[in-house]
């Protein structure tokens, strides 16, 4: 099993007593927003070093602690993460840190108008950091194809095609010319390709987006499932090894990921004082937003547009995160002592047997020095025993299985046409 | 116009009309039935009805609402022909127009179901989005229109002000905000919109979406195009329009020779449900 240390990067320094800010969503009714149209002038770039400055100390410190990787992630217009752009913090993890993963979940490929430029800017991460990228991808929330002005009507054609061209361009000699339905590239030539061969190891992640698990079980990269419950994981896994089974594929642990939230104290009332802390924002980990936002014309399965429709004209609440209580029980959110989170950790591997454990370990105001002393108590005292536990229960991770790499490498999609130069 | 010839009505219809399968049935003794017009390998689908000379409708972007008696009033006086914007709502099956990419790609659609039909001389009765559309069909091709009556067209820019990103709010918030009265929302669509129809809005616009996006809503290459009409127009405004803003209008009527500017008073975006009788006047004034 890989374990990985993941944080949000929130920007929680921001007064959300005066940043009360709200738009119409119908039906005379409002909603409190915390991302998109929320004004940037409540960011103080100051306190933005500070954040900025802490957060590569702390993983710097995960590098030393036992963990096997770094979990990254990137969001737009929202103080809940300051990421605009994975790769950059790749870069950054690639030179300062010297032996975790660097586990990208991951680059929004739709948002992206050159892949080819992707490819180049990953293959030099895999360079630098030795062969220690693990290069995921996401479709990109609503609102980030807003932000970037990116079609959502087009998000999934886009991601396969982007993905596509991707994989040509690491895994096959150029020069070449790309004729597709959303990219054109005259000479498709990429100088740096990747450290990996054929190709870094990819996963997916994800919220239970049906389309997206078949997808990725038919290119045959494991799915992480963030913060989803032990029901949802149980029917990904379901539908996955469904999927994969058509493409020829036995999915097992190696397939599955599972992040979830965890913090680590000295004491049970650290931890649960702390634990609130994930809950800044209501407990939306994508900010509160619009539910347009969130799911943009066209940008939703055929299956969910009645019950959008009815939501984004007030007629239906907007479905919100379960209160802490209940993320307890459900075991998507694990705080306390080693002791007893390693108790909580192993209800969680039994019943969802993950490849990929990524534990996301300090979220909101939680300071510098008690997300260190997380860090630290993780991975001194939980990850010793919780590899020890995935051991007995034969849990093997796509490292050990050689999940994550193309089984279709060798064909070009045929709705596209790849030209020889 | 001098030359130009008065069209009486569509000349052809390519399926016989079918009953019973939607649409807005206006009275007892129009049939305004779906009928279909193959154009290229899709299929146009549209109503007509009515007497006197042809008037062309083209509707907003989120389709026709209720708006049997507004139709049937024109009726009185013009044969209509009032198609579904292909792709959107009742327009047909959006797969079917997947490959229309942009509003200039519409235009030449309709524009092939214009000539089919023989309604080249037509009047053109375009409204928000349908004016962006008559106007693009119009600067194609110099025959296609008798008559321009452009009610807020979109497809220019103009300073300081932009049309209302409606993917940014719900589809009945950007439908309710088409009309400076908020009662003759509810008049027209009841206290609470039935589900049917915000169903039907979302088909609207997850079609404009996919043509539309980006540029939003307009055209680089219309304003420099639409100097070189040689045709009647009235490009009416009204005066709380909240989707179009009223320099777009003030755009095109500066930009097409002797086009007239009107202001409509007491009126929102949705100018057919709210100034009917100015809409029908300024059809009725010869151009």
């Amino acid at each position: 099993m890989e374990i990985l240390y993941f944080t949000e990067q929130p920007m929680s320094a921001y007064p959300e007593d005066k940043a009360t800010d709200e738009v119409p969503i119908g039906g005379g009714k409002t909603q409190r927003i915390t991302s998109l149209l929320f004004s940037n002038k409540y960011f103080d770039p100051m306190e933005g070093s500070r954040l900025y400055r802490e957060r590569i100390e702390e993983w710097k410190l995960v590098d030393e602690s036992g963990f096997d990787g770094i979990m990254l992630n990137e969001h737009h217009t929202a103080p809940f993460c300051m990421s605009p752009r994975v790769n950059l913090f790749a870069a950054i993890l690639a030179t300062v840190t010297k032996n975790v993963k660097i586990v990208l979940l991951g680059n929004p490929l739709p948002l992206w108008d050159n892949p080819v430029h992707l490819a180049e800017e990953l293959s030099i991460i895999d360079m630098i950091s030795q062969g220690r990228l693990v290069s995921g991808f996401v479709r990109g929330g609503g609102v980030e194809n807003i932000q970037a002005n990116t079609n959502p009507s087009f998000n999934r054609e886009r991601l396969e095609e982007a993905h596509d061209l991707l994989m040509e361009a690491w895994t096959k000699e150029g020069p070449f010319r790309w004729e597709g339905r959303h990219f054109d590239f005259r000479v498709v030539n990429p100088w740096a390709t990747p450290y990996h061969r054929p190709h870094p190891p990819i996963w997916i992640p994800g919220v239970a987006s049906k389309e997206t698990v078949i997808w990725a079980a038919q290119q045959g990269y494991p799915y992480i499932g963030l913060n989803t419950n032990f029901d949802v994981s149980a029917k990904i896994r379901e539908l996955y090894a469904g999927a994969a089974a058509e493409a020829g594929i036995t999915a097992g642990p190696e397939h599955f990921g599972q992040l979830l939230q965890c913090h680590v104290a000295d004491t049970e009332e650290k931890a649960e004082q702390n634990a609130k802390e994930f809950m800044w924002m209501r407990g939306e980990f994508t900010g509160l937003a619009h539910p347009v936002w969130g799911s943009p014309t066209g940008y939703g399965s055929r299956s969910n547009r009645n019950s959008l429709i009815e939501i984004s004209a007030g007629r239906r609440p907007l479905v919100m995160p379960p209160p802490i209580n209940q993320r307890r029980l459900e075991r998507t959110f694990v705080w306390g002592t080693p002791k007893t989170v390693v108790e909580q950790l192993k209800v969680v591997l039994e019943n969802n047997r993950p490849g990929v454990l990524a534990l996301w370990g300090n979220d909101g105001r939680i300071d510098h020095a008690d997300s260190k002393r997380c860090i630290e108590l993780l991975g001194k005292e939980v990850l010793p025993e919780i590899r020890e536990f995935s051991q007995s229960l034969g849990i093997k991770s796509p490292m050990e299985t050689g999940a994550g790499y193309n089984r279709n490498l060798g064909t070009t999609p045929k709705e596209y046409r790849r030209i020889e130069l | 116009m001098a030359g130009r010839a008065r069209n009486n009505g569509p000349k052809c219809l390519e399926s016989p009309p079918k009953q019973g399968t939607g649409g807005t049935n206006v009275t007892t003794e129009l049939d305004w039935a779906p009928k279909e017009c193959g154009i290229g390998a899709a299929t146009v689908r549209y109503r007509s009805a009515g007497q006197g000379p042809a008037l062309l409708y083209l509707p907003h972007d989120n389709g026709y609402g209720p708006s049997k008696d507004f139709l049937a009033s024109l009726a009185r006086d013009y044969t209509v022909v009032a198609p579904w914007l292909p792709g959107f709502h009742d327009g047909g099956p959006p797969e079917e127009w997947a490959w229309l990419k942009d509003t200039g790609d519409l235009a030449l659609a309709l524009s092939a179901f214009v000539r089919k039909l023989g309604l080249s001389g037509a009047t053109v009765l375009g409204l928000g989005y349908g004016g962006w559309l008559a106007a693009e069909m119009a600067v194609a091709r110099p025959d296609a229109f008798a008559k321009l009556v452009l009610v807020a067209p979109m497809g220019l820019r103009t300073e300081g002000a932009a049309i209302y990103d409606q993917f940014l709010v719900s589809s009945g918030h950007y439908a309710e905000r088409a009309y400076h009265d908020p009662a003759r929302f509810v008049q027209a669509y009841g206290e609470e919109t039935p589900f049917e129809q915000l169903e039907a809005w979302e088909t609207d616009r997850e079609m404009l979406c996919r043509i539309a996006w980006k540029p939003y809503l307009y055209s680089p290459a219309l304003e420099q195009l639409l100097a070189g009409l040689d045709v009647p127009a009235v490009i009416a405004h009204g005066d709380d329009d909240r989707i179009v803003p009223r320099g777009i209008s003030e755009r095109y009527a500066a930009a097409i020779p002797g086009a007239k500017l009107v202001d409509l008073p007491g009126c929102g975006h949705a100018a057919e449900f709210e100034q009917p009788d100015a809409l029908r006047a300024l059809l009725a004034q010869a151009g």
